[in-house]
């Protein structure tokens, strides 16, 4: 303090620029708080980074391509029996000659718990998948699950509680499901269509018909198809009968093509029908309804 | 007269016929809920800049489809016919051979003004159609959304439903020794990519909830041990406090407009439901009995809330109007029910159990019906919905090795349970609507 009083006019004057500097940082300093915050002080929780919301440029520029899709050959009712291998087999070389079918596919893309059928078992260039016995066998275990009598509510919608009933059914499914071979010319004495024979198509469209289980209101999706079918029993047209519903109603379109998919599986070609009465069977209406899955 | 009588005779002669040859009828009433085998063949690309997307759009579809258990990706390594060659013509027999039932080609090409177009289409191998086919814009660096709503648009065509692929997933992310758990927030992709940590573990922070309609999330932070509500705007970054409320153990829900927020505080023993008006903050409450009443959950048309409570003398399910009233039970099973959550889709409610020292994961819809346990563990809990409506994430415990809990996801048929990339551990997951 003293020593104060006896600086000289310079010292005074930069003893008063000292406070003058602190003063002026210290109001800036206040300015600066006041604009932009005391975020850290107010904030508990410190965002480390922020995310930025990354939304596609120019979704509503959406070009929808429906052109019609470049096809081959348009003739669909021949294919099923009218093996076209030999062409393919000339086309193939040159596209991959590594196409060899390898089935570790599975592992590398591990799908769902359940058995899987073994598709590539077989070479491409046969086409007749469901006649010769050695094909037979990977087609099994995809349509074990679907005979599941009782159980099959069960397998579809998991419920704990009653779930340890599950597993036990594979042996009798497996039988049932090789049973109904292309029927040979059994009950041939009467025109009308038996009920095993009935019984026997059912079975095989069961094994290729998938239905999406979970869906909302999936036990009531049920499909009317119309199809007419050519004498060596391959499907010459199936056709929607509820078109109106088919393009208004997104659920139904699925389970409707899902059904068709199912008439049109290489697997059910040809259809397991007695060849003898064609004139019974030519044309059908078939009703795809999952009620008895859930 | 003559000639209606004429017409009426056609008219039978015409029927009869028809009549005589009854067309036969089939009902196929099983089918089997194998997945669908479905071909993805990689993208053509028109330049080299391409060449990453070609193979990567492909991919994430690829993932997305095969995690929800309905599709078999078939392996590449067996297709016959090459990406390129089905720019000009598609030889369906050869998908056929494979067994491939649905078919994904695309092709990836750069706009002038720098962007990439990918553009995909759908057959139906069988039927040898195109099912769909769309082309979407975006910056080179936004191609994982893209091959997400391309995933979305095929799921969608094939099962009917909406997809939920291109979505995201908060969770808390736990790291650290027991006694000194680190909790962050933390966000990713619902495959796992583009994970994020939204806060950096300072506070110790639980159940973040999602607004259905809108990026924002609610979540909870004990601040000097007192429970603290926060609103993060996910697509702003900001974040506000909408208040410290003593007696709270769980985020509020958002009602499904996003309006508006619901939740429990407790006091004196007895827990209370109310709802906070996000605009006006105003808070009102909805039940008042003397008993616990707690994790509500709102319906997706908003009219109605479920909730927990013990009224009864266990703790039991109840649902409520939106507004309060009268509540009616919902579970009358064994054991005690928790933590209900409404599905998007409405049909069904799904909630936690804890049964004769099980944990189980439930669903049963509204009315009370249909009830059905789809996992079980020795400790679930924090049920989420996918947007659709159809997939369940929820996170579990293990005994083993100390305490460790990861987040899975289960399709609502039970079946395909698998755990989501999170990094470490984690709790508590959320799942976003679409992303918008």
């Amino acid at each position: 303090m003293v020593n104060s009083s006896r600086r000289s006019p310079k010292g005074r004057i930069a003893g008063f620029k000292t406070p003058l500097i602190v003063s002026v940082v210290f109001h800036g300093i206040l300015i600066l708080l006041a604009i932009f915050g005391l975020p850290h002080l107010v904030k508990d929780v410190e965002i480390v980074e922020a995310v930025p919301v990354e939304i596609v440029a120019n979704i509503s520029e959406l070009t929808t391509t429906n052109k019609p899709p470049v096809k081959a050959p348009p003739k669909e009712e021949k294919k099923p029996d009218e093996p076209k291998p030999p062409k393919q087999e000339e086309k193939k070389p040159p596209p991959k000659p590594v196409a060899e079918p390898k089935p570790p596919a599975e592992d590398v893309l591990k799908p769902p718990p359940k058995p899987e059928e073994k598709k590539p078992d077989e070479k491409k260039p046969e086409k007749k998948p469901e006649k010769k016995p050695p094909e037979k066998k990977p087609e099994k275990k995809p349509e074990k699950k679907p005979p599941k009598d009782d159980n099959a509510f069960e397998d579809l919608l998991k419920n704990l509680e009653v779930k340890d009933a599950q597993t036990e059914t594979d042996e009798s499914d497996t039988k049932r499901m090789t049973d109904p071979e292309p029927s040979p010319d059994i009950n041939r004495f009467s025109d009308v269509l038996s009920m095993s024979e009935r019984d026997a198509l059912v079975q095989q469209l069961s094994g290729c018909w998938n239905i999406m289980a979970g869906g909302m209101n999936a036990e009531d999706l049920s499909v009317e198809v119309k199809v007419s079918v050519n004498p060596d029993r391959t499907v010459r047209d199936a056709r929607i009968v509820d078109q109106g519903r088919y393009g208004r109603d997104p659920a139904f379109r699925a389970a409707a093509d899902s059904a068709l998919r199912a008439l049109r599986n290489p697997r059910c070609t040809p259809l397991n029908l007695p060849p003898a009465k064609y004139s019974q069977w030519q044309d059908m209406i078939i009703n795809f309804d999952p009620k008895d899955m859930f | 007269m003559k000639r209606t009588f004429a017409f009426a005779l056609a008219l039978v002669a015409l029927l009869i016929p028809a009549a005589a040859k009854a067309e036969l009828r089939v009902d196929v009433t099983r089918g089997t809920t194998a997945p669908i085998p479905i071909a993805i063949s990689n993208f053509v690309a028109s330049d080299a800049s391409g060449q990453e997307l070609a193979t990567g759009v492909p991919g994430v579809i690829t993932n997305d489809l095969a995690s929800t258990g309905l599709f078999k990706p078939i392996d590449q390594r067996a297709f016959i016919q090459d990406a390129a060659s089905m720019q000009q013509q598609i030889r369906f027999n050869e998908w056929k051979a494979i067994n491939a039932q649905a078919l994904v080609t695309g092709v990836v090409t750069k706009a002038a003004d720098g962007r990439t177009r990918v553009e995909y289409r759908l057959f139906d191998v069988f039927g040898q159609v195109q099912m769909t086919g769309m082309a979407y814009m975006t910056t080179p660096q936004n191609w994982r959304r893209i091959a997400h709503i391309i995933a979305d648009d095929i799921y969608k065509r094939l099962t009917g439903e909406m997809g939920y692929f291109d979505s995201r997933v908060v969770y808390i992310a736990e790291s650290g020794p027991p006694t000194q758990r680190v909790k962050r927030l933390a966000i990713m992709d619902q495959d796992g990519a583009n994970h994020r940590y939204l806060t950096d573990g300072r506070n110790l922070v639980l159940t973040p909830r999602f607004s259905p309609s809108q990026q924002q999330i609610t979540y909870l932070a004990y601040v000097g041990n007192k429970p603290r509500v926060y609103l993060y705007d996910l697509e702003t970054g900001r974040q506000e406090i909408l208040g410290d409320f003593p007696g709270m153990t769980f985020a509020p829900r958002f009602s499904p407009d996003g309006s508006k927020v619901v939740f429990s505080l407790s006091k004196n023993g007895n827990s209370d439901i109310h709802v906070m008006d996000l605009r006006t903050r105003r808070v009102q409450k909805l039940t008042d009995s003397p008993s616990i009443n707690t994790s509500p959950s709102y319906s997706p048309d908003g009219k109605s809330i479920v909730f927990e409570s013990d009224r009864g003398g266990t703790q039991q399910l109840y649902v409520m109007d939106a507004n309060g009233g009268a509540a009616r039970r919902i579970s009358f099973g064994d054991g005690r029910y928790a933590n209900p959550v409404w599905s998007p889709r409405g049909d069904l409610i799904a909630y936690v159990k804890m049964h004769k020292g099980v944990f189980y994961i439930g669903v049963v819809a509204p009315d009370g019906t249909r009830e059905r346990l789809i996992t079980n563990s020795y400790h679930v809990e924090g049920p989420t919905w996918a947007p659709n409506g159809r997939v369940l994430a929820y996170f579990k415990e293990s005994r083993e090795g100390g305490r460790s809990s990861k987040v899975y996801s289960i399709d609502l048929t039970g079946h395909n349970e698998r755990p989501l990339k999170i990094v470490g551990d984690g709790s508590d997951p959320a799942w976003s609507p679409l992303n918008p």
